[in-house]
């Protein structure tokens, strides 16, 4: 049954991907040769895979950490605030004690630094949730927008950088290149952010599968009452799922500035390309919420937009083709699992 | 004798596993009160349903006054004069009796016109003879007057057939003579009354005419004069109405699931359960009896740990249990079968690998540092479906493919394969087919020659009486009244859970 | 001093909140007919935007305002199918399918822009609507504009909250909606079919949502930007639940909400040297403040969010 439910995902899936590339037919592309340009542009060129990988990393972090609350059905739809606090924290660490200390410790701090900063940001919304009922979709929501607003703010004021104030563009000072994280490519993330982005999908993995939190959080998702019967402390699992998700989300911050920008940007956050945060969600659901078929998921989503910015260049068809694609996709993969859903009975305990 | 109202000629309907009607005739003439009765699960509902079109039958004929009908809804059966009252009201709590009543009309334009409505139905009222307050919400109104505004609701409806499906489960013994007394008199006006009940005691006040179904038959088919408590009982038990014996070994003295003065409140905040205080002695089945809704599920979910207890105590075997947690219950040995199988007590769109241990996962063997050690849920998962006979594909086969009977089995063996010292469990053998529910009292009386101790909660009488050494009665969040076994009798039992003893205590101050 | 920096506070506020609140009192009335009839419909904030981007384009290329309306009603409607579909026929969760819708409405929004647009780098401007100035009454100091000096659109909207107030508490079908919201299961057996009213309801919520969208550019800010919502749909269906499911209820919150709004945009002039973002954050805030003062668990209806599956 199950394996009936993934095929029709993936059935769906492809017809999203069919569907999305009608849109470029606003554009005066044949859909056909345009969905070809994306991938050959996404994943086949050199330039397009190693753009792709290092997108993929923030992107593969966030869902990962996604997956934990979701599975417990609890929508943590702040990612991209978590995301943005994250590396708020990360890169004022980074400009303020790399004079002092050795750049080893300067990461490591600001890795922990972010995890928090992720985590405090979700820490309100949950609390409103399990105290007072409050939808969590809408409370984290909103801490998105205070979060992207504060960093403006920030960076327009305190984090000013000097390379800022000639051009007024919003951005701190660069970090030393000493914290920056190695990898393979100058400016991309295929180093050790990579492997961070690994090391954290195959711990959730093992986390959701294997240990007891993720066993209560499934129940959980399930049916609440089963879960009070089983004896789980639903307030409890909600909130330490919830500060894991927080806390990678603001992982993710921190390698996305220290192993790709290498200063805090506001563009970062207000394209909806690298709002990772929100593509997150996608990523996660279509990949069942399983964080190794995120890995997958999110290169894939990851390559669309790689392979949407050469098609830009190239043919001039916008960026936002790109959204709504997530959309169409996100709509339609999950439908294939509901379809095979709705005909599915639940067997017959007739109470006569 | 006149012409049947509607007619029911060779009905048959059959569910996965179980034939609810077989060749089931059933007239039903104007004027009359016709009881339909049985045990559990004999097929009234099934039957009623079928009329009402919430069922589509496999074979047969339905006419109403003469005319050949099909029914494949509840409005078309309300169209054709057919009305029915649930056990559980389908009306809208946070609505007014008078909204309640305008749902769904057809005939009387755009605008929602109440006053006009009232107009109408406090005639209509006075025509019925019913009298309830139409612009309270219904979930301010009593369980009676809920169940006065539904009979409203369906009169108004049109309906000249009007049937009730265990009225009285939930009412008071006043409330019963008012319901009486306004079925009498709608029966006047010309209706059909349906009535399908369990009550000796209902049957012979109300009826005119009786058929007896068992097991999906009908048994008998008789009028008033030829009713007697003895006839109605053997037709509606049969031969087997010996109660099951089960060989019962002496009950040890030591130990026991003591609960003293314990108050509980509601979802609503009422008093649910209370000063409630009794002993579950080890050895022995200590049977709850009571209608539905007088505290049963409140007192239950207060000993299990999913309710907070308000005053009183609980100790078992001499450790004051009264404020732990779950889990801690579970390590003391005190399992716990829930009534609500689909929702409580597995999760069903899991493995039953996952639900073998869904109240265990957190201890050793199945947990380790955090960890789930799968081998041995899976081996318990294993063990439980050939121990108790679950028929499945296999352990990773989700809950739901499950039939009803296995799942109770499953759920039974998971709690009982586990440190079982006291049990406590409801309605553990409701919509079984007949295979399963022996099966599982089977093994609930195993465990109590094994010096268990088990608390039963069930509605079905009869199945209280053969397996419990002690019968308590819950009328109202108190105990009505504690029965041993050597007085076991339906009537006098029955009669404690309709309140005997009790109201009048209380209205001779 | 100080008294005089809040009275005049309250007067902007009181002014300004109006327009600002028509985007979401639209969206929020419509979307509580969704939810009335039980339907979650978390897309709102895709439909406004899909709203947006119709009502602009329709506006700059036609300069029929009525058109511009219409066609963004329509715009918002048609993505609010998808929900439909998904919610109602397939009974899928309706939080992911909403969360689709908006991330659909959104892509969808930028696309649409860009594809009549380009990447022009200062977005073309609008005209907006013409205030309806009634003669007499419009002159009574600070009530008077507010009142009875407001744009033809902001006075139609505000008559869909009356209607849609009449519509739920006064009519057979808003009754029989209504209960369809609380338990399908006794709606259909009293003849009401669940389906067919939770479809009509989301329509409107679509319908409502994308004319609030273009409310917003064509009224108020005369443009069109990424983002331009901001988050107002979902601030809309927040609102709904502090309303309590009431119309005029959440007619008042959308206006504090407006006027909390304007408030901090307002601050924002007499602090020059402080970056304008950090006002911006303030409202957002503002919600969770009022969404924490407002127990949720109390007051919906009772089948919110649940599929309705058929017996038997």
């Amino acid at each position: 049954m199950a394996r009936y439910a993934r095929a029709l995902s993936t059935l769906f899936f492809f017809l999203a991907l069919c569907l999305s590339s009608l849109l470029f037919f606003l554009f005066g592309v044949a859909p056909l040769e345009g969905l070809i340009d994306l991938i050959r542009l996404g994943f086949l060129s050199s330039n397009g895979l190693i753009a792709t990988i290092g997108e993929a990393v923030p992107l593969i972090i966030i869902a990962a950490g996604l997956s934990v609350p979701f599975t417990a059905r609890v929508w943590n739809i702040g990612a991209q605030g978590q995301f943005v606090m994250g590396s708020i924290l990360a890169t004022w660490i980074g400009l303020e004690l790399s004079n002092f200390l050795p750049p080893i410790i300067v990461v490591i701090f600001a890795l922990l630094s972010a995890f928090l900063g992720g985590a405090a940001w979700i820490i309100p919304p949950i609390l409103m949730r399990i105290y007072r009922g409050t939808n969590e979709i809408i409370a984290t929501l909103m801490m998105n927008f205070v979060a992207v607003f504060l960093l403006y703010y920030l960076l327009r004021g305190p984090m000013e950088g000097a390379v800022g104030v000639s051009t007024h563009e919003p951005m701190s000072d660069l970090l030393p290149s000493t914290v920056m994280l190695p990898s393979l490519v100058h400016g991309a993330n295929l180093g050790v952010g990579l492997i961070i982005a690994l090391l954290v999908a195959f711990g959730l993995f093992l986390l959701l599968r294997y240990t007891r939190l993720g066993y209560e959080l499934r129940i959980i998702g399930q049916s609440a009452e089963a879960a009070r019967y089983a004896g789980i402390s639903i307030e409890r699992d909600v909130l330490l799922a919830s500060i894991l998700s927080g806390g990678i989300a603001g992982i993710a911050g921190m390698v996305e500035v220290y192993g790709a920008t290498r200063v805090l940007l506001p563009q970062i956050f207000s394209d909806i390309t690298t709002s990772y945060g929100y593509v997150g969600i996608p990523v996660a659901l279509i990949a069942s919420l399983n964080p190794m078929a995120i890995v997958l998921s999110a290169i894939f989503f990851s390559g669309i937009i790689t392979g949407a910015y050469g098609m830009q260049l190239e043919l001039g068809i916008p960026i936002d083709v790109v959204t709504s694609v997530y959309g169409i996709i996100m709509f339609l993969a999950p439908l294939g699992f509901y379809v095979s859903f709705a005909r599915r009975k639940i067997s017959k305990v007739r109470d006569r | 004798m006149s012409t049947p109202l509607v007619s029911m000629r060779n009905i048959t309907k059959t569910f996965p596993g179980v034939l609810a009607d077989d060749n089931v005739d059933l007239d039903l003439f104007p004027e009359e009160i016709h009881v339909i009765m049985g045990e559990n699960g004999a097929g009234k509902t099934t039957l009623m349903n079928v009329l009402y079109g919430f069922y589509r039958a496999d074979s047969g004929k339905i006419s109403v006054e003469g005319k050949e009908v099909e029914i494949k809804s509840p409005v078309d059966a309300q169209s054709l004069g057919i009305g029915m009252v649930f056990q559980h009201f389908s009306v809208i709590e946070v609505f007014t009796v008078l909204e309640n009543v305008a749902i769904g009309r057809r005939d009387s334009g755009l605008r929602l016109n109440l006053a006009k409505l009232e107009f109408e139905i406090e005639e209509a009222q006075r025509e019925y003879g019913i009298n309830v307050s139409l612009n309270r919400k219904v979930e301010e109104l009593s369980t009676a007057e809920k169940q006065k505004a539904e009979i409203l609701k369906v009169l108004f409806k049109g309906a000249k057939v009007l049937i009730l499906d265990e009225p009285t489960s939930m009412l008071t013994p006043q409330e019963t003579e008012a319901l009486f007394k306004n079925l009498r008199s709608l029966k006047k006006q010309g209706r059909a009354v349906v009535l399908i009940t369990h009550k000796l005691y209902e049957i012979l006040e109300l009826a005119d005419r009786v058929t007896v179904l068992r097991k999906g038959r009908v048994v008998l088919n008789t009028v008033r004069e030829n009713i007697s408590p003895e006839i109605l009982a053997e037709a509606a038990m049969g031969h087997s109405m010996t109660v099951q014996q089960y060989e019962r070994k002496t009950i040890a003295e030591e130990g026991a699931l003591t609960i003293k003065n314990l108050s509980v409140r509601g979802d609503r905040g009422e008093d649910a359960v209370s000063s409630v205080s009794f002993d579950v002695r080890r050895g022995e089945i200590l049977g709850v009896a009571g209608i539905a809704g007088n505290g049963q599920r409140e007192l239950v979910e207060a000993l299990v740990g999913l309710r907070r207890i308000q005053t009183g105590n609980i100790t078992l075997n001499g450790v004051d249990m009264t404020h732990k947690s779950v889990r801690d219950r579970i390590r003391l040995a005190l399992r716990y079968v829930p009534e609500d199988r689909k929702r409580r007590g597995v999760a069903l769109d899991l493995p039953l690998t996952y639900n073998a241990v869904l109240r265990d996962h957190w201890q050793a063997p199945f947990e380790h540092a955090h960890r789930l050690r799968f081998s041995s849920i899976r081996e318990f998962a294993k063990r439980i479906i050939a121990e108790f006979k679950v028929v499945c594909s296999s352990e990773t086969s989700s809950a739901n493919e499950l039939s009803g009977g296995n799942l109770q089995k499953f759920i039974v063996g998971r709690e009982l394969l586990r440190d079982a010292e006291y049990i406590i469990t409801e309605n553990p053998t409701a919509g079984l087919d007949f295979g399963s529910a022996e099966y599982v009292r089977r093994i609930l009386f195993e465990h109590r020659n094994a010096e268990k101790g088990i608390l039963l909660v069930s509605g079905d009488l009869d199945e209280l009486i053969s397996m419990s050494d002690r019968i308590i009665v819950l009328y109202r969040g108190h105990v009505n009244g504690t029965v041993e076994r050597k007085n076991f009798d339906k009537v006098s039992i029955g009669a404690l859970m309709l309140g005997q003893g009790f109201d009048e205590a209380k209205t001779a101050v | 001093m100080i008294l005089e920096f809040i009275a005049s506070l309250t007067v902007i506020a009181l002014t300004g909140m109006v327009p600002r609140a028509i985007p979401v009192i639209a969206a929020s009335n419509g979307e509580l007919v969704d939810q009335s009839a039980g339907v979650l419909n978390l897309g709102v904030e895709g439909m406004m935007l899909i709203g947006t981007v119709v009502g602009f384009f329709t506006d700059f290329y036609t300069g029929n305002l009525i058109l511009a309306f219409l066609l963004a009603g329509l715009a918002g409607m048609c993505l609010s199918l998808l929900h439909a579909v998904a919610a109602v026929s397939l009974k899928a969760d309706q939080v992911v399918s909403g969360t689709a819708i908006w991330f659909i409405g959104w892509g969808l929004s930028g696309v649409i822009y860009r594809a009549l647009f380009g990447k022009i780098l200062v977005p073309p401007t609008i005209n907006s609507i013409p205030h309806l100035s009634l003669p007499i009454l419009s002159s009574i100091p600070i009530i008077g504009p507010i009142i009875f000096g407001q744009d033809p659109v902001a006075y139609f909207i505000i008559l869909t909250v009356v209607a849609v107030h009449y519509f739920l508490f006064h009519t057979q079908p808003g009754l029989n909606l209504r209960t369809v919201g609380e338990d399908p299961r006794t709606a259909e057996e009293m003849g009401v079919n669940p389906k067919r009213y939770r479809i009509y309801a989301i329509m409107f919520g679509g319908l409502m949502a994308g004319i609030g969208g273009a409310y917003l550019t064509i009224a108020i800010t005369g443009t069109f930007y990424y983002d331009l919502t901001g988050g107002m749909g979902f601030i809309a269906v927040a609102l709904i639940s502090f309303g309590k499911w009431k119309p005029f209820r959440t007619f008042f919150g959308c206006l504090v909400f407006g006027a909390v709004f304007v408030v901090f945009l307002t601050i924002q002039n007499y602090y020059p040297s402080i970056p304008y973002q950090f006002f911006q954050m303030w409202p957002y805030l503002a919600i969770l403040v009022i969404l924490s003062g407002v127990s949720a668990k109390s007051g919906g209806p009772a089948a919110l969010g649940k599929p309705y599956e058929k017996r038997d």
